[in-house]
């Protein structure tokens, strides 16, 4: 790089960033150059057009040339400024602060400054500064140039450009959701701390490699096709909007995610940013609520099918009952009469085996169907019951925006029960509150308690209760009937299983409106205490 | 069998009614067919010896329920339950509450069943007499004056005539005359009599 001053050649020096001399280059330029040339006039136009400050000063601090940009600075006439000190031009503080570099230069060693310095004029100003010793024909120091460049704006915008970033990289390393960025060929830029949690891999690791790292083969292969495809043809399948997937994990092992993405361009480039949820629990949450349903379901169709069988065993029974007490009834007046009548003796034998067959032809077919017998009864605790339920219900709960009151008596008695079918009568009532609350405008209220009623045999007692619309009373009658549903896609059988169920254990359901509105439900058990003492 | 027994069949099924009937009228008593446990409650007056046959599980009504009702209107009356068999735990309760016996229907041993119906009648028949003998007792021991009750219940304790007097505060004589007409009214004729009469009685039976 070559450069003139005004008066005379000088050659700056070169240096590096941190202000120390990297190199002196030996001039080249021809003395009689600093004559006042019209080369030398045209650089002198050039220097006083720069919108950095240039100023040349001699050994004593003195001003031997200021740039326009300077005199305007300091707000000097263009006559004014040859024969002053710098500390005069840019103010005693000023010059405390920059005379080391002054001093540096003059040394014959070129200094570079950087930072706050007062301003005569205002408020103190972020420069930046080069100082660079000017010489004579002997290569002698004989004062120094001083190029001064005013970064308060630029400061200002760097640093909010720096808290922006520190903002950015705080949410990004704090934030839940994993967020990782591909370039457009499928390869990692970046995950954050929740994204090295959720697969496994350290940023370290993972950054470079092929997303379809974090991915199983099946869907690491639909991955590719997708990018490909929205290249090709900008046809978003996945930007905007959310998609559940299936991801991998270093250690094989697959997690359930939902992943959101983003797109933008750097750089003439294509980047996507993908937000990445880890729905694994609650994806095994969901699982085990569905398994229970199932099993629910299950118990109330075997239930169904028990109950039928019963209700066939008494039916035929009866008339066996009948033809079985005739036959013996014959029996008793042919003994009566004597000996003989051996064939009709024989006969009305027969009828009474082959009666007694099918009674217990009638009768396995009822064992079998039967789940209610009591040897897979347990002892249990209502509370318990009643706080799995609503656990199991949670998310409806909370979908619905419904709110739990619950109100568990620490003394409610043990109940001997089937755990299964109790759970699965307590489900059905919290369900169908929900349900009723569901459409309800204001706050969705259910109150769940257990309590001890002592006056009664039944000792324990289960409420479910709800804010919703209650029922009329035509409906109210039909409650417990078969196939009576206020549901659009119910089959109205919940209640009507559920009440069979409870009076299987010798308890009672009753249904009623509450008087501030909604339906209260209560399941009334008897308490163990003559439960087991009957053993 | 006493020509007037009687054995009430309780079931909602006709065609069980009447085979039970039959089958039991073998053995020469007599049957009443009664087809819920409200009509049976509502009619039942024998006051010869009886028993009920009892259907458990019926519409109306439960055979549980009937029982309820007959502890507190005929309490010696017999209950012998006929059940399914699921409903055996039902009938255990029954027999806690004091039923005679229970059966399986349909295939219930004729024997068994019938013999059960002659204790069963038995045990009403000593129960009524036990019960009517009772009464009179009662009914002899409510003619006593205080005072007549008060001497009686001190011979009973085997005190003397003297020891009476002292503890009534009343004269020996007096005694005498109130122990003669205990005697009288109780139709006894020694105090043997009286203290063996006076244990068939509820109140000398504790």
């Amino acid at each position: 790089m070559e450069f003139k001053g005004y008066t005379r050649t000088v050659v700056p020096q070169q240096v590096d960033c941190k202000g120390a001399p990297v190199a002196i280059a030996p001039g080249n330029s021809d003395p009689s150059d600093h004559l006042r040339s019209p080369r030398e006039t045209s650089l002198g136009t050039l220097i006083d057009s720069l919108q950095e400050l240039v100023a040349h000063l001699d050994h004593f601090y003195q001003v031997r040339f200021l740039n326009r940009a300077c005199r305007d600075w300091f707000g000097l006439e263009p006559e004014a400024q040859v024969g002053r000190t710098i500390a005069e031009v840019i103010g005693d503080e000023a010059f405390a602060v920059l005379k080391p570099c002054f001093d540096q230069a003059l040394a014959g060693e070129a200094t570079r400054f950087c930072g706050d310095v007062p301003y005569r004029l205002g408020r103190p100003r972020f420069i930046h500064g080069t100082y660079l010793p000017s010489r004579d024909q002997n290569g002698e120091v004989d004062g120094l140039y001083l190029l001064s460049v005013d970064l308060t704006d630029h400061n200002v915008l760097r640093r909010r450009l720096a808290t922006e970033t520190t903002r950015a990289r705080t949410v990004l390393r704090n934030a839940i959701d994993g967020i990782i960025t591909i370039d457009d060929s499928g390869r990692i830029q970046s995950l954050n701390p929740a994204a090295e949690r959720i697969f496994g891999y350290s940023a370290a690791e993972a950054v470079g490699r092929d997303v379809s790292l974090l991915m199983t083969a099946y869907q690491g292969a639909d991955h590719k096709e997708y990018v490909r495809r929205y290249l090709d043809t900008g046809e978003a399948r996945i930007i905007g909007m959310r998609r559940e997937l299936v991801g991998q994990h270093r250690d094989g092992s697959t997690i359930d995610i939902e992943l959101a993405v983003a797109e933008f361009l750097d750089g003439g480039r294509r980047y996507f940013t993908g937000f990445i949820r880890d729905v694994t629990d609650r994806k095994r949450a969901e699982a085990l609520a569905r398994e229970r349903l199932d099993e629910l379901a299950h118990v109330a169709r075997q239930h169904s099918m028990g109950e039928l069988a019963t209700g066939l065993a008494h039916e035929v029974n009866q008339p066996l009952t009948a033809i079985h007490a005739n036959a013996e009834a014959c029996l008793a007046m042919v003994d009566a009469a004597g000996t003989g009548q051996e064939p009709l003796r024989g006969a009305l034998r027969e009828i009474v085996q082959q009666s007694g067959r099918a009674s217990r032809i009638v009768d396995g077919l009822r064992h079998f169907l039967q789940v209610g017998s009591n040897e897979s009864w347990t002892l249990e605790n209502p509370n318990e019951l009643v706080e799995e339920m609503l656990d199991l219900l949670a998310h409806e709960i909370h979908r619905s925006r419904v709110r739990v009151e619950l109100d568990l008596a620490a003394d409610v008695p043990m109940v001997h029960v089937d755990r299964t079918q109790i759970e699965q009568v307590i489900f059905n009532l919290v369900k169908n509150a929900v349900d009723a609350l569901a459409a309800m405008p204001g706050e969705r209220v259910l109150a769940a308690c257990t309590r001890v009623a002592s006056a009664s045999a039944l000792a324990c007692r289960i409420e479910i209760a709800d804010t919703g619309p209650g029922v009329g009373a035509e409906q109210m009658r039909r409650l417990f009937e078969p196939f009576f549903t206020t549901k659009i896609d119910g089959l109205g059988q919940g209640l009507r299983i559920a009440r069979s169920i409870v009076e299987d254990h010798g308890g009672e359901l009753l249904a009623e409106n509450r008087d501030t509105g909604g339906m209260r439900f209560s399941i009334l058990l008897p308490a163990t205490t003559d439960a087991t003492t009957d053993e | 069998m006493s020509e007037s027994s009687v054995v009430a069949i309780v079931d909602d099924d006709a065609a069980v009614r009447r085979a039970l009937g039959l089958l039991v009228e073998s053995i020469g008593v007599v049957t009443r067919g009664y087809s819920s446990g409200t009509e049976f409650l509502e009619q039942w007056d024998s006051t010869t010896p009886a028993c009920v046959l009892l259907d458990i599980r019926m519409p109306d009504i439960s055979g549980l329920d009937v029982q309820d009702r007959l502890l507190e209107e005929h309490p010696d009356l017999p209950i012998i339950f006929l059940t399914s068999h699921g409903d055996v735990q039902v009938a255990v309760q029954a027999l806690k509450k004091g039923a005679f016996d229970f059966f399986e229907k349909p295939g219930f041993n004729r024997e068994a069943l019938l013999a059960c119906i002659q204790r069963a009648l038995r045990l009403h028949g000593e129960r009524t007499r036990r019960r009517a003998h009772r009464d009179e007792i009662g009914a002899r021991l409510e003619r006593l004056s205080k005072r007549e009750r008060e001497v009686m219940e001190g011979v009973i304790a085997g005190y003397s005539n003297k020891r009476i007097a002292n503890d009534l505060g009343i004269s020996e004589r007096t005694v005498e005359v109130h122990r003669s007409h205990v005697m009288d009214k109780l139709e006894v004729h020694s105090v043997v009599e009286l203290v063996r009469l006076y244990q068939e009685t509820d109140s000398g039976n504790h």
